[in-house]
């Protein structure tokens, strides 16, 4: 998989998933949100932290996940920085999981790893148009 | 209007910070901002309050939000904001985007009509700028809309962080990077993220070397976040 990581996200993440076989790079210094889409639709998956959002409150990236994109949200509930930590550490170790979640179904827009990376939920790419349509 | 470009994101009008962050840069309380929603001065998130799901606000209502503290610093009766905030709508078209970091060297110009103001770059702007050295009163006969130039002007003095500017040299707000949550200037890294980090342990160095960020940059950002806290 060929994929793209938000600047929030270190290049040392980069470097390792790129060890582990997938190409990584990383968003340009700077990127504006309403430029990410076209860049996420090039790549296989754009990896992205999110502090303290809802799932549903990324307009940017929630609308490159409608025109086809695939995006990995590493999303912390509580203001824990151990949990930041693990949840990048979760994303690299239990890549073969992710692998095969998106890989199963081509619906999936949206993988959310959760509380402390115990859980990864998947959002199909029409409940994200739902989100972006509410929004409005 | 295909149904995509029916989604297109509108930044400004988008509800993504949170009551606490704007409460923390407007220096106010979070009950004054929701008390101020239930006047309608402001609009948060139809989700806000409930637990887990923190009142937000957009660019817009943040600027309004700023706008009415300095009504209030200036005498302006609480029964009159809503009507001072129409003038500064009536005063100078989309005035809320001032407080970019974009707008830093534009000037406000008198429109043809002699009622309201347009912003234009500061080059474009020849002998009709009205800027901050020249008093604004001395040109404008209508108090109220020399009252909205007088806000509007130090809102965009303060620059996008409010009333924690001092750290702006390192530290941008824009709703285009991130949906508006303070960044890093010319980065897309968050401050918070700095300061989680910090909080876990992370040494200045550590960080550094994670994001290639100088120790400026770094210190600033988890200054400026201690400083949110206050």
């Amino acid at each position: 998989m060929r994929l793209l990581l938000d600047e929030n996200l270190s290049p040392r993440t980069a470097t390792i998933l790129t060890l582990l076989g997938h190409p990584t790079e990383r968003v340009g210094e700077g990127a504006l949100d309403e430029d990410l889409a076209p860049s996420i639709n090039q790549y296989d998956a754009f990896v992205t932290f999110d502090l303290h959002r809802q799932l549903s409150a990324r307009q940017a990236i929630n609308r490159a996940i409608v025109e086809g994109g695939t995006v990995i949200r590493l999303r912390t509930a509580k203001d824990d920085p151990k949990e930041v930590m693990t949840q990048v550490r979760y994303l690299i170790a239990k890549w073969p999981e992710i692998e095969r979640l998106l890989g199963s179904r081509s619906e999936i827009g949206l993988l959310t790893i959760t509380e402390e990376g115990q859980r990864i939920r998947a959002t199909d790419r029409a409940r994200v148009a739902q989100w972006l349509a509410d929004s409005r | 209007m295909t149904a995509l470009a029916a989604l297109q994101p509108d930044v400004f009008h988008y509800r993504a910070l949170r009551g606490k962050l704007v409460a923390a840069l407007v220096g106010t309380s979070p009950n004054q901002l929701a008390g101020w929603s239930r006047r309608g001065l402001l609009e948060s998130s139809s989700a806000g309050g409930r637990r887990g799901k923190p009142r937000r606000y957009s660019w817009i209502d943040y600027q309004k939000a700023r706008a009415l503290c300095a009504l209030l610093e200036r005498g302006v009766p609480n029964r009159q904001l809503a009507e001072s905030i129409a003038a500064l709508d009536a005063t100078v078209e989309d005035w809320w985007k001032l407080a970019l970091s974009e707008f830093q060297d534009s000037v406000i110009v008198p429109c043809d009509d002699g009622r309201s103001y347009a912003v234009v770059e500061k080059r474009r702007a020849a002998d009709r700028c009205i800027c901050e050295a020249d008093p604004i009163g001395r040109r404008i006969a209508d108090s109220g809309a020399a009252l909205a130039l007088d806000v509007i002007c130090a809102l965009r003095r303060q620059g996008p962080l409010g009333r924690l500017c001092e750290f702006g040299e390192h530290v941008n707000m824009d709703p285009h990077i991130q949906e508006g949550d303070p960044v890093i200037r010319g980065r897309r890294i968050e401050t918070e993220m700095l300061r989680i980090l910090h909080e876990w342990g992370t040494t200045t160095a550590e960080m550094a070397d994670l994001f290639d960020l100088t120790h400026e940059q770094i210190e600033a950002g988890v200054a400026f976040e201690q400083a949110l806290a206050g």
